[in-house]
């Protein structure tokens, strides 16, 4: 139970780093701090369905911090890291708390969305000035655009998890 | 489409024309017939430049104490990042701002152009002190 | 189910681990970039502090509290300090100081010596009488002047060091140190924020600059000058420097108006009036505060001619002087860091 258990974490973040390295590959659409499509999103959203809480925070930090040492350093661990748990915590509580009653995509935006708010909460703390309260706007919707495709691409990998028989039980339908 | 799902994203408009409005609210703090941008690393002031009395284009370069480093460039009315050693260009991406409320931010150097409506006082200067 | 348990006690402690390490470092650059200013009345002065670092608060409410030490011990407007206590035994008997009080009063003494009492410590006696910066400031009788000026003398002010004691040897002789102490409180302002290690510190005792390392983006310190005839805050120029002291003395900065006619703070012991120069204001930058401080006012009233030849005999000092016909007098290290903000001014470059 626990080396499988370990496995599977252990597998979710190496995938994580996988898209993590062929996002940074895609050209940046909007030339704005934190618009990216967020593709590793779509491991810690799968993780969400599937994890424990702890195993959960362990996936989001693990993989931010390997994703920092690739790039970034240390303010942008402490900035993604940021966005990461805010995001974790808002789709956990919709998925315990309404995973009935919501699709993934829409999981996803509201994760994208935390995640972006996080990220400039951070940014506001790191470079201290309110100015950039000017990005809200242009992160949300980016937000919105990104959280729905990869929540579409997420619910296709949880429905093929299950089809596949890797899935037995999970928190809330998809 | 669930249940649910009309209401989350009635919320999540909601929270989109809010965010517009926020943006709105603060451009409003921002306005002025001046346009002074001011150049920020770690909240501190680094320097301020009325954008309306920039005769000729010049370059300028903010270093870091670690060796990071952007270089800005000023024109009439609009203010650029043109180089810098981060590692996604965003903020050279960025290209001009030119507006009250507009501004570029390198996150990896901390640093921050922001352009202010404000009318800069006459004998307002970036000193630390007057002595006499 | 045992291993289950370790996996998740490992993996809540790795998240505790992440997540403190996380908050303490966001903490640390915090405290790393901290600034921290405080303004208070003191010395006679606005004071005005800026220290960044992590210790700046503490650093900040150190130097404060040597200020007010300071204060207590040489304002001669408090019926308490030292300075009071000397000036009311005048003629009687020795009184004992403290180590810093006899310091800058042995370095009063030392300028009072090169400016041939120019700049005179026992000057107290004239200053009451004035009253300038008081709401009692009147123009005195000319019978009244001349019957301070004898007290005026800076050879009757004895010390003694080893017993650390100052006898003033004629009754109704009086101590002023308004002239240097705030650059005595200044330097030690800067020697407690070197010691203390913070990055950097911008003190501003009224106009007595200490600067101490650097700003935290590595640019040089601006400081402006006051332009000594325009109101308060218009600058004359600006001048960027690394660590040290600028100082700047000017006509301008205590004065009233009787009958129409001006009359400022710095008064000339020799003849107990305002002191005619044909200065409007002096600016002394050097390591030592104290010195700039004793110097901006010894050069003021000594004149454009007597000022720069007794910079010149001294070493390490850089001076800007603002002549009554609008020249400005730039000493060669200066040249470069001074940019005017003036147009009326034109500095003159036959110095």
């Amino acid at each position: 139970m626990f080396a499988k258990r370990l496995m599977l974490i252990s597998v979710l973040i190496s995938l994580a780093m996988a898209l993590h390295a062929v996002e940074r590959l895609l050209p940046v659409p909007v030339p704005m701090p934190g618009v990216k499509l967020g593709l590793a999103n779509t491991v810690t959203l799968v993780g969400v369905y599937i994890l424990a809480l702890p195993e959960l925070v362990l996936l989001v930090v693990a993989r931010t911090f390997l994703g920092s040492l690739f790039g970034g350093g240390m303010s942008a661990f402490f900035f993604s890291i940021s966005g990461g748990l805010l995001s974790l915590v808002a789709m956990l509580l919709l998925v315990r708390l309404a995973g009935r009653f919501l699709s993934v995509p829409t999981i996803s935006m509201a994760g994208a969305i935390f995640h972006n708010l996080g990220q400039l909460l951070a940014a506001a703390l790191i470079v201290r000035t309110l100015g950039i309260i000017f990005y809200l706007p242009v992160l949300m919707l980016s937000a919105i655009v990104t959280g729905l495709a990869t929540g579409i691409a997420s619910r296709g990998a949880l429905i093929f998890l299950r089809r596949a028989g890797y899935i037995r039980n999970s928190y809330g339908s998809f | 489409m669930r249940r649910g799902d009309r209401w989350a994203i009635a919320a999540i408009m909601a929270l989109l024309v809010l965010s517009f409005g926020v943006r709105a609210l603060f451009a409003y703090f921002q306005r002025g017939a001046g346009m002074t941008a001011v150049i920020s690393q770690d909240g501190m002031v680094y320097r301020r430049i009325d954008l309306l009395k920039v005769a000729e284009p010049y370059e300028f370069k903010v270093v870091a104490r670690d060796g990071a480093y952007n270089i800005i460039r000023v024109e009439p009315g609009r203010i650029r990042v043109i180089e810098a050693n981060c590692p996604e260009q965003i903020d050279v991406l960025q290209g001009w701002i030119s507006r009250p409320g507009q501004s570029i931010i390198c996150l990896p150097h901390r640093l921050v152009i922001i352009i202010q409506g404000r009318e800069t006082e006459e004998d307002e200067e970036d000193i630390d002190g007057i002595s006499g | 189910m045992r291993r289950r348990a370790l996996l998740l006690t490992l993996t809540g402690a790795g998240i505790v681990v992440t997540l403190v390490a996380c908050v303490l470092w966001a903490y640390w650059r915090h405290l790393d970039n901290q600034v921290y200013s405080q303004t208070a009345f003191l010395m006679g002065t606005s004071v005005e502090l800026r220290v960044y670092g992590r210790n700046a608060q503490t650093a900040a409410a150190r130097v404060f509290d040597r200020l007010r030490e300071i204060e207590a011990k040489m304002s001669a407007n408090l019926p308490t300090s030292e300075i009071s206590q000397v000036n009311a035994a005048a003629g009687q008997e020795w009184v004992r100081v403290s180590p810093d009080t006899l310091v800058v009063v042995k370095r009063a003494l030392a300028y009072a010596d090169l400016t041939d009492g120019r700049f005179n410590p026992a000057i107290g006696p004239l200053v009451a009488l004035w009253g300038i910066g008081t709401e009692r400031a009147r123009v005195p009788l000319p019978a009244e002047i001349a019957q301070r000026l004898p007290l005026v003398d800076a050879n009757s002010v004895l010390i003694d060091e080893t017993r650390t004691s100052v006898y003033l040897t004629k009754p109704g002789m009086s101590l002023d140190l308004g002239g240097i102490a705030k650059g005595y409180g200044a330097d030690e302002a800067a020697r407690i924020l070197r010691e203390l290690k913070v990055k950097g510190a911008f003190v501003n005792l009224g106009g007595n600059v200490y600067a101490v390392g650097s700003k935290p983006d590595g640019t040089p310190w601006r400081i402006g000058i006051q332009d000594p005839v325009q109101p308060r805050g218009a600058l004359l120029g600006v001048v960027e420097t690394g660590e040290g002291s600028l100082v700047t003395s000017g006509a301008y900065e205590r004065c009233f108006v009787e009958d129409g006619r001006r009359y400022h703070h710095i008064l000339d012991p020799r003849d107990g009036y305002p002191a005619e120069s044909d200065i409007l204001s002096v600016t002394i930058v050097a390591a030592s505060s104290t010195d700039c401080d004793a110097l901006s006012t010894s050069v003021f009233i000594l004149g454009t001619e007597a000022g720069l030849a007794l910079i010149e005999r001294l070493e390490g000092f850089e001076t800007i002087l603002v002549t009554k016909d609008k020249r400005v007098l730039v000493s060669s290290g200066l040249k470069e860091r001074l940019q005017l903000r003036n147009e009326e001014y034109e500095i003159d470059e036959t110095r």
